[in-house]
């Protein structure tokens, strides 16, 4: 019955989305409790949808949406509800009320409110689109969608330069990768005639197998652009400049997902050439590693984040490469939380250190926080814990999804992706603990750095973030910790349930969840099967924790001078560039594209096609002149011509009309007679006239 | 002589004389009243000639409509008696000469036999099958005459 | 001589009388009579024929003759309206009157 209405899921949001566009001032909150009641309709809608899913197994319903017929084809969107789209409904529209209700308090105050309100529930609405449509057109729809929400959100303070470029750079970037899989649908829709992603997933890998590497890379470019794989992740970062909110729903724990999850979609069409999931692996690990790298350098904490979200992506992508499905999907899952998690706090922190700092930027960056943990107990232990989870601590939610994955790279044997990834859960550990004991560690060095750097005095006005704050804070961070109880328990049957969904195109998984696809390693060996996987991410990730404890709170590890010369000023130097990639975005789109690309066109319009416009408007005039010559000679000399002669003979018909009535008789009966003598003397020629007078009348 | 060649004869005769005396008796009033027992003469020829819905149609417009009209507008004309003609000269010649042409023509053929009577039933039926798109467009000319004739005598209004 | 031949030549003589009163007279409304005494010498010599004829033929000739009735009554009708103009603009209701061929 519910699940008749799942129409309803994504159209809410979005008519709520324009509601509050329109009458959102005149409401309290400015539009907020239009937020959060979009949200917490798709959510409650979600769960009675799933519940009533589940329990009478209607995996696989879809509905079909006609909207323009044309004789034999038409256009439609469809929905389907299925174990994918269940879990991202839900996981969506919670965390969307979660942060509805959070930005009551941290966007209080701030002007043009239900422009924020308005566009982020039309994020919700088409990240819904997105993960619940079954045709590529309405998946393409959300993704576009999500895409121009992003592009406002982040530049939800247009009036900061920062912010409006963030935003265009955001949305240029992801258009790159948009470019690439546009082309692989338009080829599949050439190829197969239809767009249902169901379809595709059974008749693409009947493809020549080279097309179909191409295929799936070019979706997979797609992905890489939305969910900021190397090399279209420069944007993540600068997409900071946004509130921190829409950082925690959009670029933490949904929208950079969309990529993960088109894989996860199109898998059969991605899996079934060994190129493809080669590709999807590597980009995966590596962006997972150089991600973490750049966070070790970065004092912005949001900016930290972003790395990381990036660098986790990289994880999940890295495990869909290798056939780890249910992994990939299961770190998707624990990563929304406490990313969402770790972002809200963020938030608090620099909520709070704006009435301190004043300066946007600066009240991002760590060094001027510092011993917040005593004024800010409940942040700073829900961070505690979302910090935890990303290093992959047991028993919380991100050991048990981040083991998986690592697990699925051990099945598959490719040694650069193994070791990449457990190389970065050291790092993962080591750059999240340094954020959390620069911020809430030691003394706060706000005043001091504030008087050294001459800026303006300092309040000393720290304090706890309102209850709206802090209670999707908690709620987030049970959340992760429950997970973590539950994760171990339904391994087996989450990977049961995920191998639903593959079933229909006869991929199976595995013990693991593991999908039994052909991944050939491209460097195999050197992988110590000797230790279980636990043992090693644990390894890893403790010393992590250890070297940040031993550097930033117990402060016996001097890092300060480790970076100050020699090697280790080097690398620094590089990571703190980003490896260039920001100066490489510049170079391309100021100098290669503005300057060559704007020339070419400015030479081909001027000279092309002006030129042919040119030579049209000549070509009309020279007709024009032709025909005005006929015209004036012949057909006015034939005009003119009858009209003279018809002068000349009405002059001479002239001389009958005399007036007198007498004379016209006269002229009458003369040629009656004249008639009649006709008849009389010459009955041989006239008669058949006159017999044929005779018959007409 | 039969009775009724005796009686064509005479009415012919009272025709001929009437039509004479209608054109030249000086009172235009004369005139007028002349070309009326023409005009009821000739319905009684088409009588004999067993045309007797022509006849009295002829009697009914001719005599009763045009002989009307006549009288009514002599009445709207002044009387100012007619000046002196002046044109006798061409038209008598012109007569003489249609005159002398008949006879001579009329000398070379021979006149038909047999009597015919056209019942009034035949013609009616005739008429409104055959020729009834004629009778359509004669009575549309005739409201247009009506129209025009209003019209013409002043009618602007 | 039969009553054909005798009607034909009245009719003759009837419309020799019309046609002489056509050409000769002046007034309006004697031109106006003459041509109704030539109109029914037309028709009295149609009957007359149609009189000696197989029916159909007569039948066709008395419709003729039915029209041309109607036809010269409308006729006359025309001719006393535009005489009525001519003697409200000229006095008088003499036919050479308008001679000339432009507005008055």
């Amino acid at each position: 019955m519910f699940i008749e209405y799942a129409w309803l899921v994504l159209l809410v949001p979005i008519f709520l989305s324009l509601l509050t566009l329109l009458i959102g001032k005149r409401t309290p909150q400015e539009g907020g409790y239009f937020g959060v009641v979009g949200a917490f309709f798709s959510l409650i809608l979600s769960i009675l949808i799933a519940l009533e899913t589940i329990t009478n197994n209607l995996y696989g319903y879809k509905s079909v949406f006609k909207w323009l017929t044309i004789g034999n084809n038409s256009l439609y969107f469809s929905i389907i509800i299925d174990q994918l789209s269940l879990i991202m409904m839900l996981i969506v529209s919670f965390i969307a009320t979660l942060i509805m209700v959070y930005s009551f308090g941290y966007m209080h105050g701030e002007e043009g409110l239900p422009r924020y309100y308005s566009e982020m529930l039309l994020f919700v609405g088409s990240m819904l689109i997105l993960v619940m449509a079954a045709d590529f057109l309405f998946l393409f729809v959300g993704w576009e969608l999500v895409g121009i929400c992003s592009y406002l959100l982040i530049g939800f303070w247009y009036k900061r330069p920062p912010a409006a470029s963030a935003a265009k750079k955001a949305f240029l970037t992801t258009r790159m990768g948009d470019i690439f899989m546009l082309a692989g649908i338009a080829y599949l829709y050439y190829k197969f005639g239809t767009l249902d992603i169901l379809e595709l997933n059974h008749l693409a890998p009947s493809l020549d197998i080279k097309i179909l590497t191409l295929i799936g890379i070019f979706l997979f470019i797609g992905a890489m652009g939305k969910s900021a794989q190397f090399p279209l992740m420069a944007w993540l970062w600068d997409a900071m400049e946004g509130p921190t909110t829409v950082s925690a729903i959009l670029h933490s724990s949904t929208m950079v997902k969309a990529g993960v999850y088109l894989v996860l979609r199109a898998y059969p069409i991605i899996s079934a050439s060994p190129q493809s999931l080669l590709f999807v692996a590597y980009i995966g690990s590596f962006t997972a590693f150089i991600a973490a790298t750049m966070a070790l350098v970065e004092w912005d904490i949001k900016r930290v984040l972003a790395y990381s979200t990036i660098s986790q992506i990289g994880y999940m992508m890295a495990a869909l490469g290798v056939g780890g499905y249910a992994p990939g999907y299961l770190h998707l899952i624990s990563h929304a939380f406490f990313k969402a998690l770790l972002f809200l706090c963020a938030g608090s922190v620099v909520h709070m250190m704006h009435e301190i700092v004043h300066d946007p930027w600066l009240s991002r960056d760590m060094r001027y926080m510092g011993g917040l943990y005593r004024p800010m107990k409940i942040t700073a232990l829900t961070m505690f814990i979302g910090a935890l989870a990303l290093a992959g601590i047991f028993p919380l939610s991100g050991f048990w999804s981040k083991d998986a994955v690592i697990e699925a790279a051990l099945e598959a044997g490719d040694a650069v992706v193994y070791w990449l990834l457990v190389v970065t859960a050291f790092l993962t550990a080591f750059y999240i603990m340094r954020l959390w004991f620069n911020t809430f560690w030691g003394e706060f060095r706000a005043p001091q750095m504030l008087k050294e750097h001459r800026h303006s005095e300092v309040k000393a006005h720290i304090h706890e973030s309102p209850r709206v704050m802090t209670v999707p804070l908690m709620i987030l961070a049970g959340v992760s910790v429950l997970l973590g109880f539950i994760m171990p328990l339904f391994k087996e049957s989450f990977a049961e349930f995920l191998g639903g969904y593959l079933e229909h195109y006869g991929i199976t998984l595995e013990h693991a969840g593991i999908a039994h696809i052909k991944f050939e390693p491209l460097v195999s060996g050197y992988i110590p099967e000797v230790f279980p996987v636990w043992g090693i991410s644990t390894i890893f990730a403790g010393l992590g924790i250890y070297v940040a404890y031993e550097a930033y709170a117990t402060k016996r590890l001097a890092i300060d001078k480790l970076v100050a010369s020699g090697v280790g000023k080097v690398l620094y130097k590089i990571l703190d560039a980003k490896y260039g990639l920001d100066h490489l975005y510049l170079l391309l789109s100021e100098k290669f594209a503005w300057k060559c690309l704007a020339r070419a066109a400015d030479w081909f319009d001027v000279k092309v096609v002006d030129g042919i416009v040119n030579g049209i408007a000549k070509a009309g005039v020279l007709v024009a002149k032709g025909a005005d010559m006929f015209d004036l000679g012949v057909i006015d000399g034939i005009v003119n011509g009858i009209g003279i002669s018809l002068k000349k003979l009405g002059g001479w018909l002239r001389k009958i009309e005399v007036g007198i009535i007498q004379i016209y008789i006269m002229l009458i009966v003369v040629g009656a007679i004249f008639l009649l003598l006709l008849g009389f003397f010459a009955p041989t020629y006239f008669s058949p006239i006159i017999r044929w007078l005779g018959i007409s009348l | 002589m039969d009775l009724y060649l005796v009686s064509l004869l005479t009415i012919l005769a009272i025709a001929a004389i009437s039509a004479f005396l209608a054109v030249e008796s000086r009172e235009l009033m004369h005139g007028v009243f002349f070309l009326g027992v023409f005009l009821v003469t000739m319905g009684a020829i088409y009588f004999l000639l067993g045309a007797e819905f022509i006849g009295v149609v002829q009697i009914l417009l001719y005599a009763g409509g045009v002989v009307v009209l006549l009288i009514f507008a002599l009445m709207l004309l002044p009387r100012r008696g007619e000046r002196e003609v002046i044109y006798r000269g061409p038209g008598t010649g012109i007569v003489m000469i249609f005159l002398v042409l008949f006879f001579l023509m009329l000398g070379k053929s021979s006149p038909p036999s047999g009597a015919v009577r056209v019942p009034t039933s035949l013609l009616a039926e005739t008429v409104l099958s055959q020729y009834l798109l004629l009778i359509l467009l004669l009575s549309l000319l005739i409201i247009v005459i009506l129209v025009a004739a209003s019209y013409l005598v002043g009618g602007e209004r | 001589m039969n009553e054909t031949s005798i009607i034909l030549y009245s009719s003759i003589i009837m419309f020799a009388i019309g046609l002489y009163g056509l050409t000769t007279r002046r007034n309006a409304i004697r031109m106006l009579i003459s041509i109704e005494i030539l109109l029914n010498a037309a028709n009295l010599n149609i009957i007359n024929f149609a009189h000696r004829t197989a029916l159909t033929n007569a039948m066709q000739a008395q419709v003729l003759v039915l029209f041309s009735i109607a036809l010269a009554a409308i006729e006359a009708a025309i001719g006393i309206g535009i005489f009525i103009n001519l003697y409200r603009i000229y006095g008088e209701a003499e036919i050479d009157i308008a001679k000339k061929l432009r507005e008055v």
